[in-house]
């Protein structure tokens, strides 16, 4: 840069800008001293993580409400009526004439 | 943060002079001015841990507010009623104002707006021309083209203030 700019930039250095009056200092301080406001994402948020944690108590009483039995649901139990393993053998084994008595 | 409004009051303290000054590019009056600085800084204080440079995106906040603010109906209207007012003194006084430092008060108010914000911004705000470049969203060369020209543009027109004396 030209010794004649550099000059120019030192004036305009020298020339100070006003200082901020103390009200335009106050008006800027005051929304800035206020407590912090949630934003609206962080209310979402909150609001999920409670609806989360009411679910999981809700599930949790009915679960822990229910009748003690004395043993499983009878849906898993096998029954009498079922195939088991080896009956084919049995089947296998017996003479057709007691098969022939049992298909009747 | 218990030290929180000391960070703000002394970012404040050092930048607030040549930020109001910044401001004043777009403003039709001083007041419109203020309210784009405390407009600006309050988005730069709440919204300022995205920036990759704080002060270079503080500059970027208060010249969106004002920009935002000289843009309305209202403060069109308030420009047109009083664009004299834009000549208002920006700058201390000295002991004894010079004739000197009103012509070039005058000749800054002269100059294109993309270069009068990079002279306040460089000069005033001692941005580089990194962080000038970042506030304007324009490439760091480009800034720099603007201060050389604003600033040779500034001393043709003071010489020939001078001349024709």
């Amino acid at each position: 840069m030209s010794e004649e700019l550099g000059s120019l930039e030192a004036e305009l250095a020298r020339m100070r800008p006003r200082v901020l009056t103390p009200e335009l200092a106050a008006r800027i301080a005051a929304p800035l001293t206020l407590p912090p406001r949630r934003s609206r994402s962080d209310r979402l948020l909150w609001c999920a993580i409670g609806s989360g944690v009411i679910a999981a108590c809700t599930i949790a009483v009915l679960l822990l409400d229910q009748p003690a039995s004395s043993g499983l649901p009878s849906s898993v139990m096998a029954s009498g009526s079922m195939p088991r393993a080896g009956d084919l053998t049995v089947s296998s084994a017996r003479q057709p004439e007691q098969l022939a008595s049992a298909w009747k | 943060m218990a030290d929180e409004p000391e960070r703000w009051r002394s970012w404040l303290r050092q930048h607030g002079p040549a930020l109001l000054l910044f401001a004043r590019q777009w403003s039709a009056t001083p007041a419109d001015a203020e309210d784009a600085l405390q407009a600006g800084f309050l988005k730069f204080w709440t919204t300022r841990v995205r920036a990759r440079d704080e002060v270079a995106y503080l500059y970027s906040c208060v010249r969106s507010a004002a920009i935002d603010m000289d843009r309305s109906q209202r403060r069109r209207a308030a420009r047109d009623r009083g664009a004299e007012l834009r000549q208002e003194l920006a700058f201390e006084p000295p002991v004894e104002r010079s004739e000197r430092q009103a012509r070039i008060e005058s000749a800054l108010n002269q100059l294109p707006a993309d270069q009068r914000e990079v002279v306040v911004m460089k000069i005033w705000g001692g941005l580089t021309f990194a962080q000038i470049g970042q506030a304007l969203g324009v490439p760091l060369h480009t800034a720099a083209s603007r201060y050389r020209v604003a600033l040779t543009r500034l001393a043709a027109d003071l010489a020939r203030e001078m001349a024709h004396e």
